[in-house]
């Protein structure tokens, strides 16, 4: 891969890598320095992705420095600074609860939601089983739906995401 | 209607500023790339000892809030794979780890040999675990060093590209701690490993996964 198909990748992808970065870690800053972490491993080469597979090699890659970081228990905890300039206030409310789950249900959620992945391939990314994330993403929808109630948008039920 | 969460999360988008950054920092690092491959064509490769290091995924799991509570000013792990973990508190009280790396390969705890037999050898034992472990299945064996510490091994994946990770669990009267050393062949660290996966269950019990919520 060439180094302006590298930057190319980062142009097109950047904003993808960093969203599933910070449901991955809830961290603006984290989320950030993933984005860093994975588009310096592809330009490394050492395991290139397939030609046509580029955005689910990034997805996996930035799933595994996730998990990296969340296994580094020393890093530092701070909460999530972000002051994005939603359009509309139930745009604001469900970020601030989906982005309150807790990380292995927040991810999921992300990955099913907005990147339209199978619950398979979601599992084939978390490693995990294909009913542990039928089972997280059924107790996330849960919390959601409790959570959205609570902030009086119960006419947006999780089906509605 | 658009649906809300996609909507939503379109929203969300790294900063300008930061974008910039790393984006100025690929293109450094290419032009740096070109630099290094014009510079190997008239060296002699060396091998240093940070390659070593750099080859080790190494990742550490603690019960933070187990450590806080134990009243401890410093504890200090002794992986029978060589590095020494040691954790304390800093002025503020925040948590701080060091782990050092001794620079030098990990002692592994497996051994492939010329015949293709592979053998376990850590904690002055030497058995033939051939066909014991595979890409999904691992072979779990725990050790106890001399002073009484517990140290369960995880191992698996390929014979030609074998896994391990070494738990040592130090388990006080009111406190249970455990610190992780994860040894993944280097081009295998981005693939999933299944054997892990179920390592760590069998070992943490129930839907453990490899990485703590820290609170």
């Amino acid at each position: 891969m060439t180094d302006a198909e590298i930057l190319s990748l980062f142009d097109r992808y950047r904003d993808m890598v960093y969203r599933l970065a910070l449901s991955c870690t809830g961290s603006s800053q984290d989320a950030e320095d993933i984005v860093q972490t994975v588009f310096l491993k592809l330009l490394d080469g050492k395991t290139p992705p397939q030609p046509g597979k580029e955005k689910a090699w990034l997805a996996q890659v930035t799933v595994n420095a996730g998990r990296d970081l969340l296994r580094a228990f020393w890093r530092r905890t701070e909460p999530l600074d972000e002051n994005i300039p939603f359009r509309q206030e139930e745009e604001s409310g469900l970020f601030a609860v989906v982005m309150a789950l807790p990380a292995k249900y927040r991810v999921v959620v992300h990955l099913h939601y907005y990147e339209g992945y199978t619950l398979a391939e979601i599992a084939g990314l978390l490693r995990a089983k294909p009913s542990t994330i039928s089972m997280r993403l059924h107790r996330a929808r849960k919390l959601l739906r409790s959570s959205l109630k609570e902030d009086d948008y119960g006419a947006i039920v999780p089906e509605d995401l | 209607m658009e649906p809300l969460y996609r909507r939503t999360f379109d929203q969300v988008r790294m900063s300008g500023e930061a974008a910039e950054r790393v984006r100025a920092s690929l293109a450094s690092r290419c032009a740096q790339k070109k630099l290094e491959v014009n510079d190997m064509k008239n060296t002699t490769k060396i091998r240093r000892p940070l390659a070593a290091a750099a080859a080790l995924c190494a990742a550490l799991v603690l019960t933070v809030t187990a450590f806080a509570s134990s009243g401890l000013a410093e504890h200090v792990f002794h992986m029978l794979s060589g590095d020494t973990i040691s954790v304390g508190m800093d002025e503020s009280g925040n948590v701080r780890v060091d782990q050092a790396l001794s620079g030098e390969e990990p002692v592994s705890p497996v051994e492939v040999r010329d015949d293709g037999r592979v053998f376990f050898t850590a904690g002055g034992e030497e058995l033939d675990i051939t066909g014991q472990f595979s890409y999904e299945t691992p072979y779990v064996r725990e050790c106890t060093d001399a002073d009484g510490q517990r140290h369960v091994f995880i191992i698996g994946g390929e014979p030609d590209a074998v896994g391990w990770a070494e738990c040592m669990l130090d388990e006080g009267d009111t406190t249970a701690m455990s610190a992780f050393i994860l040894n993944l062949a280097p081009e295998t660290e981005d693939q999933p490993a299944p054997w892990l996966d179920a390592g760590v269950e069998q070992l943490l019990g129930g839907d453990a996964e490899l990485y703590v919520e820290i609170s």
